[in-house]
């Protein structure tokens, strides 16, 4: 009686393993399977009508640096997509020195494109936001930073004369409430003396006043 | 996390009782949400950093856009020891430059031609070799679009350097050099670095500044991928 009841179990048991193994294999097909799940908090803040007081600097030119004062305003349409509608920059310049050890050392004066000075630099830029999120500072206060891209077209005065002009930038800002962020800037202004443009490098940082007026929500 | 959930369920289970021996039900309930808010808002919880740096290879392009004689393509390496999450010692950094005269070095020397004496010299950045400390005080992660995460690093680095330059004379000069930088991470082994600054350096007969930028790749070894 024994061995019938002991017979019995094993022949149960050799059911249940034999008949779990493809059901394991399914399940682990299953997870390989599933799509890969990330959890993206909601953005505690978000960007409406966006006013942008800045100062940079134009570090490249041989004859001289720029001081620049610089004034935007950019609307944003969603978390990843704004539009700078206009972002102007007046430019200060100081001389490096060249000019002078040209003249006193080789008796040259440079003359035309060469010497002339960016002073005013305009745009409006598409900005695209690809990247927001939160970083830790020395591991005890955390800040949201957002990363973004412009990609625009502009007037340049350099000299006494306009030129047209487009402008690559990239950026970085951080939040400090939902109404002021503070962004570092760099834009690249290709002004077109010639065909082949000159390069201006704007380094900038700016404090930016937001207002969102829009529900929660919809800047998804 | 445990924090977090400890806080909210001692809070929650010592609701009841808070409630029960309070004369004023109301009041009860009213300062037990408020103080619950307030503990809520004093929890801050930073989540340990995914990739964690070691014995860090570079190997990097860049440039140095700002010098008005020359502009100089340059090519990198370096070995950074990460001996903590927040500093780091980068041991080595050399810096070779592939020097391209500019328009006005040109015109100097094509006017130079034409006058008597000797032709004027420009001494011109060959390479430089620095030690840096770093300090990385932001690591954080950015949602890409919404649907991918990707982690980085922002630092700062300080550290003396070594010059040497073409020209007759002041081949060697000394210097500091620091600058700011972002790292990407790619995975456990690799990441991407975009590093800025400024290059100070003094010789006996001359004093500059050389702006500089270059893009990275990291190699982490010794950490668990």
């Amino acid at each position: 009686m024994s061995t019938t009841r002991g017979l019995c179990l094993a022949w149960i048991c050799g059911v249940a393993l034999t008949s779990s193994v493809p059901s394991a294999r399914a399940q682990s097909d299953e997870l390989e399977d599933a799509p890969r799940v990330f959890s993206i908090q909601p953005r505690p803040y978000r960007l409406g009508h966006e006013f942008q007081l800045g100062i940079g600097v134009l570090p490249l030119d041989a004859y001289y640096v720029g001081v620049v004062a610089f004034a935007g305003y950019t609307y944003h349409f969603s978390d990843f997509w704004g539009w700078e509608i206009a972002g102007a920059g007046y430019s200060a310049n100081f001389s490096t020195g060249l000019k002078s050890q040209l003249s006193a050392k080789y008796g040259l004066t440079p003359v035309g494109d060469s010497a002339a000075q960016i002073k005013v630099m305009t745009a409006t830029s598409l900005i695209i936001k690809p990247l927001f999120g939160k970083l830790a500072v020395f591991n005890s206060n955390t800040l949201y930073a957002e990363t973004f891209f412009s990609l625009g077209l502009g007037w340049t005065n350099k000299g006494d004369s306009n030129y047209p002009a487009g402008a690559l930038g990239i950026g970085l800002r951080f939040w400090l409430r939902q109404t002021v962020s503070i962004r570092l800037d760099v834009r690249d202004y290709l002004v077109f003396v010639k065909a082949a443009p000159d390069h201006v490098l704007l380094f900038m940082l700016s404090a930016a006043l937001n207002y969102y007026d829009r529900p929660d929500g919809s800047g998804d | 996390m445990q924090t977090v959930f400890l806080v909210l369920t001692t809070l929650t289970v010592g609701a009841p009782v808070v409630h029960a021996d309070s004369d004023d039900a109301t009041w009860s309930q009213e300062s037990f949400e408020k103080e619950l808010a307030q503990r809520a808002e004093k929890v801050s919880l930073i989540q340990n950093r995914k990739f964690e740096l070691r014995h860090e290879v570079t190997l990097g392009v860049g440039a140095l856009p700002a010098d008005p004689y020359f502009k100089g393509l340059t090519v990198g390496a370096g070995y950074t020891w990460n001996f903590s999450p927040s500093f780091a010692w980068e041991v080595a950094n050399f810096t070779y430059s592939f020097d391209f005269s500019s328009h006005i070095k040109q015109q100097v020397l094509a006017h130079a031609i034409l006058t008597p004496g000797q032709p004027p010299s420009f001494p011109q950045i060959t390479w430089f070799a620095a030690t840096h400390i770093v300090v990385k005080p932001i690591y954080g992660k950015q949602a890409l679009f919404n649907t991918r995460v990707v982690h980085l690093e922002a630092y700062l680095l300080l550290g003396p350097a070594v010059v040497n330059q073409t020209g007759p004379n002041d081949r060697f000069a000394v210097g500091l050099d620091g600058g700011v930088g972002l790292r990407l991470h790619l995975t456990q082994l690799t990441s991407f670095r975009l590093d800025a600054g400024d290059l100070l350096y003094v010789a006996p007969h001359s004093a500059k500044n050389a702006l500089r930028f270059c893009a990275y790749v990291a190699f982490n070894l010794g950490t668990e991928p």
